[in-house]
């Protein structure tokens, strides 16, 4: 990789990521008590679980906060052919996307997480499970499907945000393999 | 001049505009730059493309980034806050295009790859020389999101943080 020198870093930074120097030196977190803290990588996980969990019109609030102003979000979507194409939405975009399944509830889970972290940065490569809403005949809920996600994020002294999120869902012809299962 | 002198002189001529053809189509030929199909080749492709002067082709470079990829660097500041500078590979290109016949040399010391169907990440950290007995300018981690299109892998967002003094690379991401 390339010499940052910092100065330029910081220049360019001031001019191309406003919205992350803003929250990051501007906003307190205390601003929005009512979200789980991510100050470690664990409790990222655990509260994107909570934020996507819920009925698909639930008040998205805690979900924005999961994520730095320009982050992407990148479902994969393979066609009849196999080929993969990438979907890249905006936290908006995807709030808006799941607001269509109006009230119905679906369940998210990170089911097995690696994570390589240091400094400033993180990838988490985490399974994940989507289920039904719990009911009489199922406490866990049904399962509906099984996927990767791949998540890069960015610590900002106090908190880990996410900045790119992609994810591929699983195909009858090509499941999880047995190493990212729990 | 006589006839003999002036075939002399087309046939100079000729070959002297065969030879700056050649010469144009030498110029402008692309480079062969070949798919990468195992994301766990990724990487050696990655340095094989950065490494060399700082003004060289950038064809190679460019086949393994989506239009759309996004390079993202940390860059610890005061208080512990990071700033975060986003380039397009455009962009990306330009710094290098700007530091001329400047070269750089960098090597993979240690990697990690994981590998789902058409999405795969890698993690790297790397350590940059200006020629491979020159001494170490920097090192750093880059973490890549890769996807493969059909035909080969490409990456479509990566982040990246130099090394700064106090904050050591961890021993588990050495060689």
């Amino acid at each position: 990789m390339r010499r940052l020198p910092l100065f330029l870093a910081l220049a360019t930074a001031a001019l191309l990521t406003p919205g992350l120097r803003a929250q990051t030196a501007d906003t307190p977190i205390a601003a929005v008590p009512a979200c789980p803290l991510t100050a470690t990588l664990g409790q990222l996980i655990t509260a994107i679980d909570a934020a996507v969990s819920g009925p698909g019109n639930k008040d998205r609030t805690c979900f924005r906060e999961l994520f730095l102003p320009d982050a992407r979000l990148i479902p994969i979507r393979i066609a009849a052919d196999g080929t993969a194409t990438p979907r890249i939405l905006t936290v908006q975009g995807w709030i808006d996307a799941v607001a269509k399944r109006g009230s119905a509830v679906f369940i998210e889970k990170q089911v097995k997480v690696h994570n390589d972290s240091w400094a400033h940065i993180a990838h988490l490569w985490s399974t994940y499970e989507t289920r039904s809403a719990p009911d009489a005949a199922n406490a866990e809920g049904k399962l509906m499907d099984r996927g990767i996600n791949s998540i890069q994020a960015i610590f900002d002294g106090k908190r880990w945000q996410i900045i790119e999120i992609t994810w591929q869902a699983q195909t009858e012809s090509d499941p999880v393999p047995d190493q990212y299962l729990p | 001049m006589g006839s003999a002198g002036r075939f002399l002189l087309t046939l100079a001529g000729c070959a002297a505009l065969f030879a700056f053809a050649a010469s144009v189509q030498a110029q402008t030929i692309a480079p062969v730059c070949s798919p990468v199909l195992d994301a766990h080749e990724f990487v050696d492709a990655w340095t094989a493309a950065v490494i060399g002067p700082a003004n060289r082709d950038r064809t190679c470079f460019r086949q393994l980034l989506t239009a759309d990829a996004r390079l993202t660097c940390a860059v610890p500041g005061k208080e512990g806050y990071p700033s975060l500078v986003v380039e397009l590979p455009e962009e990306f290109i330009a710094w290098y295009q700007h530091h001329g016949t400047e070269t750089f040399w960098e090597r993979t010391l240690h990697s990690t790859v994981d590998v789902y169907d058409n999405v795969a990440r890698v993690t790297r950290t790397y350590e940059v020389r200006s020629s491979p007995a020159g001494p170490i300018q920097s090192r750093g981690i880059e973490d890549f999101q890769l996807i493969f299109d059909g035909r080969g892998w490409r990456c479509f967002a990566m982040l990246w943080q130099d090394e700064v003094s106090g904050k050591p690379l961890p021993p588990k991401y050495e060689p």
